[in-house]
């Protein structure tokens, strides 16, 4: 197994450098000294990054270092210092379009020791290596000027709202446990009572607690904007493949078929004017009737829980059966658009059967003759909530902050273990502070000075 | 117009302890020193609580030690108490701290300066800075004389037009019972300096023979003191206790009944106090919900009866504070000798200095201790020793001497001053230095005696033993990771200690890492290590991983920290930069990227424009 190393260098920076959205490609860029340390981790294939001349092209594959997971298939370029357009050792990796498979290469990109580039820092680097001449220096000045007065309230200001209210009450939670720890090292001979390990440990777990949801919560949210996923359910016969097939042929996106207990499951990628949405074909099902009795209902919910929304599809062209009601009472709580097909032949399809008088959105196309698939799209932009919502171009933003918040994680955890292994609290302070740092970098730096005026306005300083 | 006219090398205004310290560096580095003091016999005088060190404070006291300053060794010589703080926590906050006796610690230190043969002390009162062309030439003193030299260090404490309240009264004072300079802030503002005005306190002085002891809680000193300097040898002090008590909710209603008579309450004192050293009625209207504040009998000297009273700092008038007094256990017949006061003085805002506490606008005059904004007496020497050997340096036409933030405290210090604003008297804390675990008082020594010794401020033979001690620790370090134990060979040890035990064999270094493993405990394995040495191995172990951790912060650092940053940008002018950044930049002028990246206010992207801008700059020749 290759296990991947951490390139400490901190000044290896990568970033998805085609615009958000769909198109057929999309480019991750990876620039610095370990960005071919980094290609070597994360890319498989016949020949290795590590060893090939300079601007070469390789195919192979993109895999999560770790478990080996297959991230996707992708061409990687190799350019070696100075020929390059940041004059440093550059790696592109052009993989299938979507913003899903561009964020995970990303997300191991930056997992493997690179950090997100800011805006502009491509070609601040290009300039600062001798790349580019005066004039053009002076376009990187606007670029990075527009960075600073937007970045007045920095980062902040592109996160959500629901997400910078949390995280500013997380700020100050950190604030309050480095002030609780300072004061045991700075201010011991005090007359004050100091935490004990047991409370400053259950503070700790508390924090992590609102952590760990706001990475979560804070990855649904990316899901929202860098892709949802809707699961096709219906009885054999209703014509789920079609469906699948006109709605991928007219975005002519990738399918790929998923490896391993999945296998019965195929997925692709749409775009809904915009949107990026990965669609899971549940066609396997098909296979046997018998195992459609047996694991297809369990199969069905498995896949449902994990997907934003369902199609439902029946076939219009008969009566509902109890097999249609079946699926249909399994599924009913989940958001979903009911899908009459067939709309091309004679309708005989009666949808009050099923829903007695509860209202569900539904749609009606004909798969074969790509009918009404505009309506769906539309169906599915109401259905998300997204029919007013603009793609931000700040996603790799949004990835940075989780990353960032995976080490505030990553450094309690530490804090956490330290405490339990009785370690001094000094060494508990430099977790803690390393934690508010990686915070810092998301919303303004923790100083010193915020932590000490924490201590003298809690407690009662000074003999 | 002057009588006469004398000329020097290096004037230093003030005999506090930054001013003993800039004279002594200067004068041992080989220049004709001048030493001007207001009074003659408070040279080294301890104005406020009788003791050096503590918390963070006794970082900066071992770190002048080892740049061959004087202030551990004379606290070593005069001492009546050591005793180590934090020793429950890690090496890197253990703090030495010290009972003084006051007189005995200004005799000494007078001593030690007298010895020095390049040097002149005169007991005057400085009334003018020379500046000709935005170059210091020498100053002139209220007695008419005229004194000429290359480098000037003002280290003039509280006498900066220092006010005096006690109660409603207020009289203008250096220290209680000397005069204040008042000339020099004028000039200074006229010179086009930004003055501030703080304030501090002190609590009042009382007669032993007036205090019951007897019901009092006693605090001794370390039965195994440890010592501050180098240079101490068969260290042995006779040690004295110091005594516990504390007020009462008696003594809380006297305070708040006379709130009215508090100059602090009624507004008359304007200047901003330290927050972490209020005074006694301030902590009793801020904490109402608290029942007792603690109260520390500190002995003022062996020779004398005269006790200080910590944590009662006051500037309620003197009937009051006696009244209030007489309610704290064992002072129910107590006599006042002296009483508190609150004193308001004036500052330079240290922005206005380079990383040497040169000034930016005047060529030669360096500021050093209280007139930058800080409290303490081994801040003030802090800023002392770096003076002294700065103006040398200058004089002699030499690079100047700065240390970085993760060198020394009094990097962190100074670059602290120069950088960040300062809104309250600035003390040296712990939680200030970023790279703590790097900077500890057992390896103050390793840090900086290369440069004490580079300087000539630190003899030869110190050095060669410190770099023997720190070889041997390396060595010793090594071997523990080449050691393996088999789980035979240590079990036993570990189970004693409420360890957990191994099952395959380790490297030695690795069982060293639990905190609950002493070096001791390994004795039987590793055979006899010099304390010292051991001492050290011990601190590596328990902190490996971490220091590896800030040495990678400090690289990451280092790169801002070596570009520099043109004196004459005028930042008004370029694009880009957000409005705060601006006005900041150009109010303090930052010498590095380093610098300019901590000053608040500034953002990751204003620092990335800078970078393109000065590489600009470099590539064109343009003005920018």
């Amino acid at each position: 197994m290759k296990v991947p190393k951490i390139v400490t260098d901190d000044n290896t920076i990568a970033a998805i450098s085609t615009p958000p959205g769909i198109g057929g490609i999309a480019v991750i860029r990876i620039s610095g000294k370990g960005s071919l340390k980094i290609a070597e981790c994360i890319f498989k294939g016949k020949s290795s990054p590590l060893s090939v001349e300079t601007h070469r092209v390789l195919y192979g594959r993109i895999i999560e270092p770790q478990t080996e997971e297959e991230i996707d298939e992708v061409l990687l370029t190799v350019m070696h210092a100075p020929k390059t357009y940041t004059g440093e050792d550059t790696v592109e990796i052009s993989c299938h379009g979507g913003m899903v498979p561009a964020q995970r290469i990303l997300e191991v990109c930056l997992k493997t020791g690179a950090r997100t580039a800011e805006r502009g820092e491509f070609t601040k680097r290009a300039f600062l290596n001798g790349r580019l001449d005066l004039t053009q220096a002076e376009a990187v000045l606007d670029i990075v000027a527009a960075k600073t007065k937007e970045g007045l309230h920095s980062a902040l200001y592109q996160l959500d709202g629901f997400l910078s209210k949390k995280i500013k009450r997380l700020k100050d939670s950190l604030v309050s446990l480095q002030a609780e720890i300072e004061l045991s090292l700075d201010f011991s001979d005090e007359d004050i009572t100091f935490p004990k390990a047991k409370e400053l440990a259950k503070k700790i777990r508390y924090t992590l607690n609102i952590i760990g949801k706001l990475i979560k919560e804070g990855k649904r949210a990316s899901i929202i904007r860098e892709g949802l996923s809707a699961t096709i359910i219906g009885k054999p016969n209703v014509g789920k493949s079609s469906l699948f097939n006109a709605l991928l042929l007219e975005e002519r996106a990738i399918v790929t078929p998923i490896p391993g207990t999945t296998r019965d499951v195929i997925e692709g990628w749409i775009n809904v004017n915009g949107f990026p949405l990965k669609l899971y074909d549940t066609c396997g099902f098909q296979d046997s009737e018998n195992i459609v009795e047996a694991i297809g209902i369990e199969k069905t919910k498995e896949a449902v829980e994990n997907t934003s929304f369902v199609l439902f599809v029946v076939d219009g062209s008969i009566p509902l059966e109890t097999e249609d009601k079946r699926i249909f009472n399994s599924i009913k709580e989940n958001p979903l658009i009911i899908v009459i097909n067939k709309i091309d032949l004679p309708k005989r399809v009666q949808i009050s059967d099923i829903t007695n008088g509860v209202s569900f959105p539904s749609c009606k196309v004909s798969a074969k003759e790509l009918t009404g698939i505009e309506k769906l799209n539309k169906e599915i932009l109401k259905l998300i909530g997204a029919s007013d919502i603009k793609i931000d171009r700040a996603v790799p933003t949004r990835t940075r902050h989780i990353v960032l918040l995976s080490k505030v994680e990553e450094s309690l955890l530490n804090a956490l273990n330290g405490i339990e292994e009785k370690r001094t609290p000094e060494l508990i302070a430099f977790d803690v502070k390393e934690a508010a740092g990686s915070l810092g970098e998301i919303i303004g730096e923790v100083t010193p000075k915020e932590v000490l005026d924490k201590i003298f306005e809690e407690f009662c300083i000074g003999k | 117009m002057s009588i006469s006219t004398e000329f020097f090398d290096c004037i230093v205004v003030g005999a506090g302890h930054a001013g003993c310290e800039a004279v002594l560096a200067a004068a041992r580095m080989g220049v004709h020193t001048l030493l001007i003091t207001i009074k003659l016999d408070k040279i080294g005088h301890m104005s406020c609580n009788p003791s050096v060190g503590g918390l963070a404070k006794s970082h900066l006291v071992f770190e002048v030690d080892a740049l061959g300053g004087e202030i551990g060794f004379n606290t070593d010589k005069t001492g009546t108490q050591f005793r180590m703080l934090n020793t429950s926590k890690g090496a890197a906050v253990w703090s030495l701290r010290a009972q003084v006796d006051r007189i005995a610690y200004r005799e000494e230190i007078r001593k030690t300066i007298e010895k020095e043969s390049n040097f002149i002390v005169k007991e005057e009162i400085v009334e003018k800075v020379l500046v000709e062309k935005k170059k210091v030439f020498g100053i002139a003193t209220a007695e008419g004389m005229e004194y000429r030299a290359k480098a000037v260090i003002l280290a003039t404490g509280t006498f900066l037009n220092g006010l005096i309240h006690i109660g409603l009264d207020h009289f203008p004072a250096g220290r209680i019972d000397e005069p204040p300079a008042t000339g020099l802030s004028k000039i200074l503002s006229k010179l086009g300096f930004v003055l501030g005005r703080l304030k501090t306190g002190t609590s009042a002085r009382v007669s032993g023979k007036s205090i019951d002891f007897s019901e009092l809680k006693a605090q001794f000193g370390d039965e195994h003191p440890e010592h501050f300097s180098i240079k101490t040898e068969n260290f042995n002090p006779e040690q004295s206790p110091c005594y516990l008590t504390s007020t009462n909710e008696k003594t809380h209603k006297i305070i708040l009944k006379n709130l009215d008579r508090s100059p602090l309450f009624r507004g008359i004192i304007k200047g901003k106090g330290p927050k972490y050293c209020p005074s006694i009625e301030d902590k009793v209207v801020r904490f109402r919900e608290r029942k007792s504040h603690p109260v520390f009998l500190e002995p003022d000297g062996r020779k004398t009866d005269i006790f200080y009273l910590n944590g009662l700092s006051t500037s309620l008038p003197e009937d009051v504070q006696q009244e209030l007094l007489r309610t704290i256990k064992g002072l129910e017949n107590v006599k006042i000798v002296r009483p508190g006061y609150g004193i308001e003085y004036d500052f330079v805002y240290p922005s206005q200095l380079f990383p040497t506490l040169e000034t930016k606008n005047i060529d030669g005059l360096y500021l050093a201790g209280q007139i930058n904004g800080t409290s303490g007496y081994e801040e003030a020497a802090a800023q002392g020793i770096m003076t002294g050997i700065n103006a040398v340096l200058k004089i002699r036409g030499e690079q100047p001497f700065v240390l970085l933030r993760n060198e020394a405290y009094i990097g962190v210090l100074i670059d602290d001053l120069i950088t960040k604003e300062i809104t309250e008297p600035y003390r040296m804390f712990t939680s200030l230095a970023e790279f703590r675990l790097l900077l500890r008082q057992d390896n103050a020594d390793t840090r900086l005696l290369k440069y004490g010794y580079r300087f000539g401020l630190v003899e030869k033979k110190q050095l060669e033993r410190i770099e023997k001690r720190d070889n041997e620790v390396k060595n010793r370090i090594e071997t523990l990771k080449k050691t393996i134990v088999a789980p035979e060979d240590i079990n036993e040890i570990l189970k004693k200690k409420n360890s957990s035990e191994i099952s395959e064999a380790r490297p030695l270094f690795q069982i060293l890492k639990r905190p609950e493993i002493a070096i001791d405990n390994i004795e039987k394995i590793t055979g006899n290590i010099e304390t010292e040495v051991a001492k050290r191995v011990e601190i590596y172990a328990k902190y490996d991983g971490y220091i590896q951790k800030q040495e990678q912060e400090v690289r990451r650092m280092k790169e801002l920290e070596n570009t520099s940053l043109p004196l004459e940008i005028d930042y008004t002018k370029l694009r880009g930069l957000s409005k705060e950044a601006t006005e900041k930049l150009n109010e303090i002028k930052p010498l590095t990227l380093g610098q300019a990246s901590r000053i608040s206010g500034v953002r990751p992207s204003d620092i990335s424009l800078l970078m393109i801008h000065l590489k600009r700059l470099k590539g064109s020749g343009l003005h920018i």
